[in-house]
């Protein structure tokens, strides 16, 4: 390791069989976000930016663009209709299985709450699934001052989402609010936020992509997505000098997606990345995941990686995946009749919906592995006793 | 010439089944050999272990072949699952020259391009229906062949479903080393074993309780209106019973069949019911109540959704002739009242109609699919490969 040249030419030798990754920008706020995020997709990940608005699309500068729907909207904009929306991803769907030949991961970024993200994503992220790949789909939910209707559009799109999505990432806008420097730019506060999240994109790919440290594969991500249950949350951090895990590890913990929701807690599944210079000391990777395992329930599945990256000298980037509750995770020991939760669930906050959600993939029985019957969002096969909340007299 | 018998197989996500029949003169359908086996490897209508599938199958045409001292080459095969929508087409074209005589080729033309509709790679069209013609926008049309006209239309019911799940229920018959001619909606094919002309003619709905999936076709205004199936079937019962309950399903498919489903309104004293140990269960108590409710939960919801279509389509008050409950689940308890309760609808079981021979297939409402099929089978041109064409096959939905 003393040798960063030697290292950074075994890297390029070990770079394994390239992943086929596909970064998409759907709808107005996915363009945004792939056009901020252009400078993490490197060589790992293609990027094509899906809109119905052929305007927006020539204005976005990703190297494709792919315009659907557009018979029904006459090239426009879906102007926030749904319906319309999801008409026109199921009506081109033979354009998009074309994009999503032969990729394995498929990263949608999206803004949910408009027409185009909030109805098409969930038909877009199922067609990426049929063909094959594993779909993570990060969807920006509305700011509250956006209103009531839209904060319901978003809610329910991101439960089909969440369906046709092996995971869902969710980056609500108020989070921006609360970490904003006063004289922050509208501009600058989005940059940041995808920033963040390309950031962390790319240590995923990275860390795919190439030999490691502590190796990761395609196979570790699925598993820490499936037993996440399909909600989960990134963050990344970065940090150079001296104290740089210690630093990095206190970013992460202190970034509102994480502290607020008391994720790690609840977290049943989690996928630490650290990317680093060719100096990363064992003891920092150590320092980092301690840090981390202190903070989560001793049930939740670990998963980790970490690479080197000639370029990060003497800094740091480390990304964290967080997914699903842990008390879900616990259904099979539990009698679920006897939890209180259904009921009351459908009171609380939206969050907490998402919450009870997560709980279906193990309370299927008999239809556990066959494909589930999904109408008007409900997942049919739960049993209509439990899903309507009722209860055992007793 | 005799006709040659008919095979029609089902392979259902309970029952695997095979029919051989042929049509007498008078037009009644004579079984004459009935293979049965219990199935394995199918779920909600879908093929999930080709093996198993393929071994129920083979069992199932053995036995109906030695019953009826045939053998079997060919088979009509009914398909079902949840991906089997229905949609209505539109097709027009113009009668050249404006305001002749619509000739035979006019209504050929209309009715193709009302089939061309774009479904995508993976589906494949199972059946076009016509329902009615319009000539310059007048509706309800029902042979519009000399009359004049600038423009003819014509709406179609096109059933259809993922290419390779059809498929794939078809090769499992294929590699049971008989030759598939032709496949048929199991919703459609109950309605033609069940159903009365005059049920028909006033308007009804045939629901087909599979134990994977609930299958219906509603006759309205003299057509076809609608069709469909959806995933949720009796399995869903004996699967919530043994979820909510937390027993194996062994036992909670004992408990659906003895005490079959509530009937609103009805006042039931609370009482204990004890579900006997079996296997490595010890057995326990639950409420009568709890049972109910969770049965009719999962009943009202299903039935509801098909009565939500109906609505959404305007139809659920031409159902002169009510609901009309077949398929294995139409043996559940109270069903027929309890259908009629949650349609507000009257409600009659629907038995195989018109169907002599062995006894069990002639009876029982599980068998309507499979009779369905096998007549379906006989009218499509009995032994001959020919894909189902819909042409004028409608006419004979409604003939008899």
């Amino acid at each position: 390791m003393s040798e960063p040249k030697k290292e950074e030419k075994k890297t390029e030798s070990n770079v394994k069989v390239p992943s086929r990754i596909l970064l998409v920008g759907l709808g107005g706020m996915g363009l945004n976000a792939l056009t901020r995020m252009e400078n993490y997709s490197e060589e790992y990940a293609d990027r094509v930016a899906i809109d119905t608005d052929g305007a927006a699309l020539k204005a976005s500068n990703a190297p494709r663009s792919l315009q659907f729907g557009a018979h029904l909207t006459d090239g426009m904009s879906t102007g926030g209709d749904v319906e319309l929306g999801r008409r026109s991803a199921n009506a081109d769907f033979v354009k998009f299985r074309e994009i999503f030949y032969g990729m394995e991961l498929v990263i949608l970024l999206t803004g949910l709450g408009g027409g185009v993200g909030s109805g098409a994503a969930p038909a877009i992220a199922q067609t990426a699934r049929d063909e094959g790949a594993l779909v993570i789909s990060v969807a920006t939910l509305p700011f509250p001052f956006e209103g009531d209707e839209r904060a319901r559009i978003a809610e329910k799109s991101l439960d089909l989402l969440r369906r046709s999505s092996h995971a869902v990432i969710t980056m609500p806008n108020q989070y921006l609010l609360e970490d904003i420097g006063t004289d922050e730019t509208m501009d600058d506060a989005f940059r940041r936020a995808d920033e963040q999240m390309g950031a962390g994109f790319r240590v995923v790919w990275r860390l795919l992509a190439q030999h490691n440290l502590i190796n990761l594969d395609f196979n570790s991500l699925k598993h820490m997505l499936e037993s996440a249950g399909g909600v989960c949350t990134l963050v990344h951090a970065e940090a150079a000098g001296k104290n740089k895990a210690q630093l990095a590890l206190n970013r992460v913990m202190k970034h509102p997606a994480v502290k607020n929701d008391n994720v790690l807690n609840d977290a049943n599944g989690l996928l630490v990345g650290l990317l680093g210079g060719a100096e990363m000391t064992l003891l920092e990777v150590q320092e980092i995941m301690h840090g981390i395992s202190n903070a989560v329930h001793s049930n939740a599945r670990r998963f980790m990686g970490a690479g080197i990256d000639p370029s990060m000298k003497n800094r740091l980037s480390l990304m964290l995946l967080v997914g699903g509750k842990a008390e879900e995770a616990k259904p099979e020991a539990a009698p679920i009749p006897r939890k209180p939760e259904p009921a009351p669930a459908d009171r609380k906050k939206p969050k907490a919906e998402q919450k009870e959600l997560i709980l279906q993939p193990t309370s299927k029985g008999r239809f556990k592995d066959v494909e589930p019957t999904i109408y008007e969002g409900e997942d049919l096969d739960l049993p209509t006793f439990i899903r309507r909340g009722m209860k055992l007299t007793r | 010439m005799p006709v040659p018998p008919v095979v029609a197989l089902e392979i259902g996500t309970s029952r695997v089944r095979a029919l051989v029949g042929e049509e007498r003169e008078d037009g009644y359908l004579m079984i004459t050999g009935v293979g049965e086996c219990a199935s394995r490897g199918v779920r909600k209508g879908d093929i999930t272990d080709f093996d198993n599938a393929l071994s129920c199958v083979e069992q199932a045409l053995k036995t109906a072949e030695d019953q009826s001292k045939v053998s079997i080459n060919q088979v009509h095969v009914v398909v079902t699952g949840s991906h089997i929508q229905g949609t209505i087409s539109r097709g027009t074209t113009p009668i050249i020259p404006p305001d002749s005589e619509i000739t035979t080729d006019d209504i050929e033309e209309v009715m193709e391009s009302a089939r061309a509709i774009s479904l995508g790679p993976e589906r494949r069209t199972l059946h076009s229906i016509h329902q009615q013609f319009f000539v310059d926008d007048q509706e309800g049309v029902v042979n519009p062949e000399g009359m004049v006209g600038a423009k003819l239309s014509v709406s179609m019911l096109i059933l259809h479903g993922v290419r390779n799940r059809i498929m794939n229920v078809m090769r499992v018959a294929s590699s049971a080393g008989v030759q598939t001619s032709g496949c048929a909606f199991a919703g459609l094919c109950s309605a033609l074993a069940v159903l009365t002309p005059e049920q028909k003619e006033s308007g009804c709905v045939v629901i087909d309780f599979g134990a994977g999936t609930t299958d219906y076709v509603v006759y309205a205004n003299r057509c076809i209106a609608l069709a469909g199936s959806i995933g949720v079937g009796g399995d869903h019962v004996t699967n919530d019973l043994a979820m909510v309950l937390r027993i194996p399903t062994g036992p909670a498919e004992k408990l659906k069949v003895d005490l079959g489903v509530q009937v609103p309104g009805g006042e039931v004293q609370d009482q204990p019911v004890t579900i006997q140990p079996s296997g490595g269960f010890a057995g326990r108590t639950a409420r009568l109540t709890d049972v109910n409710a969770i049965i009719s939960a999962r009943l009202e919801e299903t039935l509801e959704m098909i009565h939500d279509e109906l609505r959404r389509n305007n139809l659920h008050n031409v159902m002169g002739a009510g609901a009309i409950v077949s398929g294995g689940g139409a043996h559940l308890k109270n069903i027929v009242e309890y259908t009629a309760s949650v349609m507000n609808m009257p409600c009659h079981m629907g038995r195989p109609r018109n169907v002599s021979g062995i006894a069990t297939a002639t009876e029982g409402p599980e068998y309507a699919a499979t009779v369905g099929m096998l007549r379906y089978g006989i009218r499509s041109g009995g032994g001959d490969a020919q894909p189902l064409s819909i042409r004028g096959m409608l006419g004979r939905l409604f003939g008899r």
